[in-house]
């Protein structure tokens, strides 16, 4: 595994109107690796990610990946020609197609992707290996799927896009935590595999970190830290983050090891 | 029994116009989100373009049938290149005010071109009716309802089965998850004016042929059943159009035949103020539109 | 006042006045309801009927219409109450529609035919009092608080709805005077033209408000009314040159307006209708982080 970068942003800011959401973000992805924005609500997360994907506009800052700057990319290309592949939270499914449909939507993607030059990292064979239980519901409408399914269902629809940058946007949102470690569990290897680079936003920092091996912990649009995951989760200004919720970190680390 | 049957007949007939003009319309509704009240103008162009290809310029039936289909598939495209892409979509109601702009702007131009008449057409398709059962089915009326049939049901089998279906598909539940797995949706839009714009002409056509006239205000009437179906079938629900569609003609037709003809344009309002109190998403309609 | 032509010109361009301003108070609260039209007509045919069935005095069926069109506004409103937006202006056209339709159907209410025979009232001394009375209220309304929530809530629902202010409240005010407003210019039209039939009703003439509001300035409640003054004037005076122009006459004005209606909202579509919709603002609230 090369320790190439594969995502950079520099001096990332976002702005609504005069509401500044993200201001002067730094901070950059290894190849293979998964990393994490973590931070309380309106920190400016969601935001920096969707910049990221294109749908929010970066004014001003830069965006590389594996060096190429596509900020000024529509969103298209950016999927397209650097494989930057959203997987936003919530709803992430077209619930009035079958799983198949669904997988097919990806395999697309993936299909232009190789026909411009980037080699195709996924079958939709591997993709049921992955998740047999896509496989079994491949011709029922996806709206039928658990929260949990469809889950996976995002998650192989984007790889068989073949993806070198995954923007996770609150992977754990509404899920049993034990569901979202498993699934990522069986997503750590694949990750390293394909050289899939990915950055997570996460509401729940502990699950965060758990998943990821860097985390950059966002408040009011700013990282204000920015370190390995073993050592965020000894670091007191995370529970600062969290403004007297108590010891946060602490007591949702103990509900993990339920 | 004879007179049901004409009854169901004749609500057949108008069920297929509403069908017809309806299916543009709830697909223009689903991929772009926007309620375009000029569609219905389309249906009034085919058949003024006809005629005035086939009278005026004096060329033959089928070259004239051809030109007013093309034209009617151009004029949509057309009317969203220069007006509906142009208002981001973060206007909604001038968006909308624009649509009823057009709607004016066609409506009164074609109508001082011809003086603000009535023009009265041959028939373009005639047969010799089919008598059974000592009921008349006229030619034109069974024309406009197998090609009601074949395109309703041409479209959606092409919807779920075609790439491009899928495609339309997703762009229509969800229009930000169309671009997250890089669907070019301007494209998409564009191919679903232009089926609807052509489905739209086609209607205007073989209506033209069953009533023989052509008004130039017709939207006015029309746009009520547009809307009636589309709203009560639920958003970009093309089969649910058509059989809201075909069911609004045949129950007016009954009204109409028992009750007056004053209440006739009364039932697809009531349908439709019904729905939205109780079934917003309309009875087809499977998720209300995110985004 | 000033001479029988003038006069009359001024009578049908303070009518179609009365229904643009009843047009703005609509969409100024943030109501999408383009029944105006309809509505004139709803307050013509009543006024009408006052007149010639109950054979009252002029004034009263002025009053008269005008409920009548406050009425079917606010018949509107309750049955669309939980329906706003686009959606709910375009049940509007279909109930301008339905109206006309049905009208054109029965009989005691003259068929296609419509009332005729209604007495030729309207002249400008009324016109102009009523304009005078209707902008009047509608600029003091509009200075009482009551008033300024309506103007905040049809700038921005969110922010009227984080006012407390009564969705209700607004929506009764903004159909049902809106409507009472348009009803008014029925009365008047009916009184003008000696008639009324369905195409008054119907939902064909709404563009034109539009056209007026949209043109004259939407922002204030003279914008609408300058509107239609102004521009029922120029299309008068266009007429005066035999009324050609190059190949265009008289006849081409209403495609032409509607041209320079569709022109100005791509050109200007923030400023023609102005009002932040509740999902615009909620998406950029959501947003941030």
């Amino acid at each position: 595994m090369s320790n190439q970068e594969a995502l950079s942003l520099n001096d990332l800011n976002v702005a609504y109107g005069v509401i500044k959401a993200v201001q002067g973000v730094n901070l950059s992805v290894a190849e293979g690796s998964i990393t994490a924005l973590i931070g309380s609500n309106g920190a400016g997360k969601s935001s920096t990610l969707k910049a990221v994907a294109g749908i929010e506009k970066a004014a001003p800052g830069s965006i590389k990946v594996y060096g190429e700057d596509i900020s000024q990319l529509q969103m298209r290309q950016r999927v397209i020609n650097h494989g930057v592949v959203l997987i936003p939270e919530g709803r992430s499914v077209f619930t009035t197609m079958t799983v198949e449909e669904n997988l097919m939507l990806g395999l697309r993607v993936g299909d232009q992707r190789a026909a411009a030059g980037h080699a195709a990292t996924f079958s939709m064979d591997e993709a049921y290996d992955l998740f047999p239980v896509l496989k079994d519901r491949r011709n029922g409408r996806a709206q039928m799927l658990s929260g949990g399914e469809q889950q996976m269902l995002a998650i192989a629809r984007s790889l068989l896009m073949s993806p070198k940058v995954l923007l996770i946007d609150e992977p754990s949102m509404g899920l049993a935590p034990l569901l979202v470690r498993k699934i990522f569990g069986v997503m750590k290897d694949v990750f390293a595999r394909s050289a899939v680079s990915v950055l997570l936003v996460e509401q729940d920092t502990s699950i965060a970190l758990e998943l990821a091996s860097d985390a950059y912990l966002l408040t009011h649009g700013e990282v204000v830290a920015h370190s390995s995951s073993d050592e965020m989760r000894r670091d007191s200004r995370l529970r600062e983050a969290y403004l007297g919720k108590g010891d946060a970190l602490g007591k949702t680390a103990k509900q993990g090891q339920n | 029994m004879f007179e049901f049957v004409s009854y169901l007949m004749a609500g057949l007939s108008l069920g297929s116009t509403y069908v017809l003009i309806a299916l543009g319309f709830t697909l223009i509704f689903g991929v772009m989100g926007i309620m375009n009240v000029a569609h219905a103008d389309v249906f009034m162009l085919a058949i003024f373009t006809y005629l005035f290809i086939s009278t005026t310029l004096g060329l033959p039936v089928g070259w004239a049938l051809l030109i007013a289909v093309v034209a009617g598939a151009l004029a949509g495209l057309v009317v969203y290149w220069a007006v509906l892409k142009r208002i981001d979509k973060s206007h909604p109601v001038a968006l909308f005010v624009s649509t009823l702009g057009v709607s004016y702007v066609v409506e009164n131009f074609i109508a001082k071109r011809i003086n603000f008449q009535r023009p009265s057409l041959q028939p373009i398709f005639e047969s010799d009716p089919i008598i059974l059962g000592g009921v008349v089915f006229t030619g034109p009326r069974l024309l406009l309802f197998a090609v009601t049939i074949v395109i309703a049901g041409g479209l959606i089998i092409w919807l779920k089965k075609s790439k491009t279906g899928l495609l339309l598909r997703a762009v229509s539940e969800n229009p930000l998850m169309a671009r997250v797995v890089a669907i070019d949706t301007n494209r998409v839009v564009m191919i679903a004016i232009a089926i609807a714009s052509f489905i739209a002409a086609c209607g205007g056509l073989v209506v033209g042929n069953a009533t023989l006239t052509a008004d130039a205000f017709i939207a006015n009437s029309l746009s009520l059943k547009m809307f009636a179906v589309a709203v009560v079938a639920g958003i970009g629900s093309v089969g649910g159009a058509t059989i809201v569609g075909l069911s609004l003609g045949i129950i007016e037709s009954f009204t109409v035949a028992y009750a007056g003809s004053q209440w006739q344009n009364v039932i697809g309002l009531v349908a439709m103020a019904v729905v939205l109190m109780v079934r917003p998403q309309g009875l087809f309609g499977r998720v209300l539109r995110v985004g | 006042m000033f001479g029988f032509y003038v006069d009359d010109i001024f009578v049908v361009a303070l009518t179609y006045g009365l229904v643009t301003l009843g047009l703005y108070v609509t969409l100024a609260s943030g109501q999408f309801s383009v029944a105006h039209a309809s509505l004139m007509g709803l307050g013509g045919y009543m006024g009408g009927w006052a007149t010639t069935q109950w054979n009252l005095p002029f004034p009263i069926a002025i009053i008269l219409g005008g409920l009548a069109g406050g009425l079917g506004g606010l018949l509107i409103a309750f049955i669309l109450q939980r329906t706003s937006g686009i959606l709910l202006g375009t049940v509007t056209i279909a109930i301008g529609q339905s109206l006309s339709l049905v009208a054109q159907n029965t009989e005691f209410l003259g068929a296609s035919q419509g009332l005729t025979g209604i007495p030729l009232k309207s002249d400008l001394p009324t016109a102009t009092i009523l304009m005078a009375l209707a902008l009047t209220a509608v600029l003091l309304i509009q200075r009482t608080s009551f008033g300024m929530q309506v103007v905040a809530a049809g700038r921005d629902e969110t922010v009227a709805r984080s006012l407390g202010v009564s969705i209700l409240g607004i929506r009764l005010y903004g159909f049902g005077f809106g409507g009472f407003l348009a009803g008014l210019g029925g009365v008047l039209l009916a009184h003008h033209n000696g008639v009324i039939d369905p195409s008054n009703l119907s939902y064909a003439f709404e563009p034109l408000f539009f056209i007026f509001l949209v043109l004259g300035g939407y922002s204030s409640a003279w914008g609408g009314v300058l509107g239609a003054i102004g521009i029922t004037w120029i299309m008068e005076v266009l007429r005066f040159n035999g009324g050609t122009f190059l190949f265009l006459d008289q006849q081409d004005r209403p495609w032409l307006l509607g041209l320079v209606l569709v022109v100005v909202l791509i050109i200007s579509p923030d400023g023609a209708i102005r009002r932040k919709s509740i999902k615009t603002s909620m998406a950029t609230s959501a947003k941030v982080g």
